[in-house]
């Protein structure tokens, strides 16, 4: 998995190439609560480049949706593939992540 | 190529059939997964179905090596697989002690949906046809009916 940073409209955008599985999802941990660190608590995660996601990836999307809340910020996740998303619609979780079909959308 | 009874009436044409053992390194599941999408590519399983059954593959692995075997590198897990034209067929056994599969937690539920974790069990069951646990919790066997 590979994770580039990027800012666009007052928030920082996380682009993802690659899977978020019980592997790489420290990767995705650890960048996350570094950004946290430096304040910055508006963030859109765009899963263009994910072609998989396991229920690891799910718990350290969702601790980081915690952690982010507690510092009044924001989580948005865009351009998920449909397969991908029907991870998050099975679990439910589409419910408690915003997720918006664009990253133009996001930015809103 | 041999061949077997899906049920008493019907036969059905085996394409593959695969056993491998594994060490309780979680290092080890992306070898075995990688094994069975190259035979499940090889037999022209479509991409969404490869997509589900790799997701119950490696989520009942991670559970084998870390939960069940708690990553002790003397205890093994045992897999096997069996593709043929109607169905996949996958058995993974762990020798840890078992857990209460009727027990776990609903991952949707008011009070879990937020918490990171307790999904594992859910995705087999929601992304394969047919689940079953044995042995106390130590076998998993599970099936994914291929639609033509």
């Amino acid at each position: 998995m590979q994770i580039k940073r990027r800012q666009l409209n007052g928030f920082e955008v996380l682009d993802i190439t690659g899977e978020i599985n019980f592997d790489t999802s420290p990767v995705l941990r650890n960048t996350f609560i570094k950004l946290i660190g430096e304040k910055k608590n508006k963030v859109i995660i765009n899963f263009n480049g994910v072609s998989y996601i396991d229920s690891s990836g799910l718990a350290t999307l969702v601790e980081l949706l915690q952690k982010i809340k507690s510092h009044s910020g924001v989580l948005r996740l865009c351009n998920i593939n449909p397969k991908v998303k029907s991870v998050f619609e099975v679990t439910k979780l589409d419910k408690i992540f915003e997720i918006l079909s664009c990253e133009e959308d996001a930015l809103k | 190529m041999t061949f077997g009874k899906e049920n008493t009436k019907e036969l059905r044409p085996i394409l593959s059939k695969v056993s491998l053992i594994l060490n309780s390194r979680l290092s080890s599941i992306k070898k075995a997964a990688n094994l069975l999408l190259k035979d499940l590519r090889e037999h022209k399983i479509s991409n969404d179905a490869v997509f589900d059954i790799r997701i119950a593959f490696e989520e009942a692995l991670v559970n084998a090596i870390k939960h069940g075997n708690k990553l002790n590198a003397k205890l093994k897990v045992f897999i096997s697989w069996e593709v043929s034209s109607r169905r996949v067929a996958i058995t993974i056994s762990d020798e840890g002690k078992g857990f209460d599969y009727r027990r776990l937690p609903n991952p949707l539920a008011k009070g879990n949906i937020n918490k990171p974790g307790g999904r594992g069990v859910f995705i087999i069951r929601r992304f394969m046809d047919k689940v079953s646990f044995l042995d106390c919790g130590r076998t998993v066997k599970m099936i994914k009916l291929i639609r033509k």
